[in-house]
């Protein structure tokens, strides 16, 4: 398992290292190169890592005949629910939603057949839209795309599932640290389905756009927070939070969150207080390491997106202020009340009525009650010009005057985004829920 | 064991908790099953796009489909937004979506999500055919 993890995250690492130096048109040494990368980082894992996991394991898996039964009956209905739904949005829209043939799918095609048509291999390109978004996920394709010998939907497809089943196993294999009881992991399916079907998580799994993936970062990222911690969660922990940056510029908010969580762990958890020290420099050399390709792309290219530079949206006045507030609270609203029934606030309210009063509970607390605010307060200054929709409204447009037109685009961008950039928190809601569940039957024992 | 106050409690947010995660589950399924009834708007829709360019039609959110035809990337496929999706459940959506035959950039179909009675209007001014997008899905799984 723990391998699995350290080679779907440091997948888009090797991806940037293979298109930066091997030869264009040397097919025969990626297929090469993608060999000895398994080998070597199962080698490593094998020798380094695993050692350290097995002396710092103090639970056993916990799984009986029954638990068993119930985890496949779980599992075949959330991947025939989710196939289902991904079968009929896919054989409607090949291409899932229009971002992905907009950025993600369009430069991995261009990545992978560049390659494969022997020219030299370009990560920016003016005329790309969207050029400075993070590349981690066309490079990931792209590697597919040159293995597969070209282009094919099929490999955005199949990673998306792939995705959603690293997450099924990291949920498992949670569980079975808990020493969950049969109960307890009925109810702790039925929380997971219902973030996992949640209409914004499927929306974003079938749209084969960056959103999903952010979500399994910020899923891998709660796992290890919650899990045992060892020296191979910090190394696992700061590739995370690389990948996670390097697959969307909102990561850059998770990069924050995984070091706040770092933190909390080093403060609070009694797995590594004997080498503090050590833990610390090993985790700052990692992240470094692995924020580097992120923070070079952005270099290279526009360092603010394009969504926050326009000027005129500065001019604030009270009513636009007023109304920009009414619109992002409306949506909030629906988000937060209508997709999710408050399920997550009601696990938060839990989590902080029924938990020991100590430094974690506050922190976590805190930490997710200012997630959603924070990415609502981002839409205060997101004006992106949609000039071309500027167009599309003909004269009645002309008409309008700055007010209304900043109001146009505010509602245009938080109609294309605000639910799908949302649900890129709710796997730490998930994991708290987890742990609710493990409380209230803890007590009841 | 004896429960007091605070047990009972915590097994009613518990259970509260649960009921919800159930119903947010029986209401994706709904989600997922969705197949919209057929009206007469897509009658409508389906007599002005010919037969043959059903499998061209393109929805586009913000008019960028002539880049994405630029890069020469996908000529042949449907795209569209999620929005038009999830119009079933009433949530509301105000900001429109196009449909284009293929040959067809000046004038086209607008789906509204829900209807947003200022965006309405200025349609209805423009004189461009309206459809829901419920009816919209109908019509893409039958492209």
């Amino acid at each position: 398992m723990n391998w699995i993890l350290f080679v779907f995250l440091s997948f888009p690492f090797f991806s940037y290292f293979c298109f930066q130096f091997i030869p264009s048109g040397n097919v025969l040494l990626f297929y090469f190169s993608f060999i000895f990368y398994l080998l070597l980082s199962f080698g490593t894992y094998w020798t380094i890592f695993r050692p350290t996991i097995i002396s710092h394991k103090k639970y056993k898996f916990f799984i009986t005949k029954d638990v068993i039964v119930v985890h496949v009956i779980f599992i075949v209905l959330l991947l025939f629910s989710v196939l289902y739904h991904d079968f009929y949005r896919w054989q409607i829209e090949p291409n899932g939603m229009l971002d992905s043939i907009l950025i993600w799918n369009v430069k991995a095609k261009l990545i992978g057949e560049t390659f494969l048509n022997s020219k030299p291999v370009y990560f920016h390109d003016p005329y790309w839209k969207f050029d400075s978004y993070p590349i981690g996920l066309p490079l990931t394709l792209a590697f597919f795309t040159v293995l597969n010998g070209g282009w094919a939907l099929n490999i955005a497809y199949a990673y998306a599932i792939s995705l959603l089943l690293l997450c099924i196993a990291l949920f498992i294999s949670f569980i079975s640290q808990l020493e969950a009881t049969l109960k307890q992991v009925i109810f702790s399916w039925i929380l997971f389905l219902s973030f996992i079907l949640e209409f914004n998580v499927l929306m974003n799994h079938s749209s084969i756009v960056a959103d999903f993936p952010i979500f399994v970062g910020v899923f891998c990222l709660a796992y290890l927070y919650f899990s045992k911690w060892t020296m191979w969660s910090t190394f696992i922990f700061a590739l995370n939070l690389g990948w996670v940056l390097f697959t969307k510029n909102e990561g850059i908010f998770y990069v924050l969150v995984g070091m706040f969580l770092y933190g909390l762990k080093l403060k609070t958890s009694q797995d590594i207080i004997q080498n503090k020290k050590v833990h610390v420099i090993q985790f700052v050399l990692f992240l470094t390491l692995f924020l580097f390709p992120s923070i070079l792309h952005k270099f290279q290219s526009e360092f603010v997106p394009s969504d926050f530079q326009r000027k005129e949206a500065l001019a604030w006045s009270f009513e636009l202020f007023s109304d920009k507030l009414k619109w992002i609270l409306s949506y909030a609203f629906q988000f937060h009340f209508q997709f999710l029934l408050g399920i997550h606030l009601l696990i938060l309210f839990s989590y902080a009525r029924f938990f020991e009063r100590n430094l974690e509970k506050y922190s976590l607390n805190f930490l997710l009650l200012s997630l959603p605010l924070i990415y609502m307060l981002l839409y205060f200054f997101s004006n992106y010009d949609h000039s071309e929709a500027a167009k599309f409204l003909g004269e009645a447009y002309k008409k309008m005057n700055l007010h209304e037109k900043e109001i146009f685009h505010l509602k245009e961008h938080l109609e294309s985004s605000f639910y799908r950039i949302n649900t890129h928190y709710l796997p730490l809601f998930l994991f708290i829920g987890l742990q609710v569940i493990q409380k209230f039957f803890s007590k009841n024992n | 064991m004896k429960l007091n106050n605070k047990d009972y409690f915590q097994r009613f947010i518990f259970l509260v908790l649960l009921s919800l995660a159930c119903f947010q589950i029986y209401r994706s399924y709904k989600f997922i099953k969705h197949s919209p009834k057929q009206n007469k708007d897509i009658q409508k829709l389906l007599e002005v796009i010919p037969q043959k360019d059903y499998k061209r039609v393109y929805i586009d959110a913000h008019n960028l489909i002539k880049d994405i035809l630029e890069i020469q990337l996908e000529k042949q496929k449907v795209f569209s937004y999620p929005c038009s999706f999830l119009d079933k459940y009433s949530f509301t959506y105000t900001f429109g979506v196009r449909v284009y035959p293929a040959n067809q950039t000046s004038q086209g179909f607008i789906i509204t999500c829900k209807e947003d009675k200022q965006l309405f209007e200025q349609y209805q001014e423009q004189k461009v055919p309206l459809i829901r997008s419920s009816e919209f899905f109908y019509l893409w799984k039958n492209l």
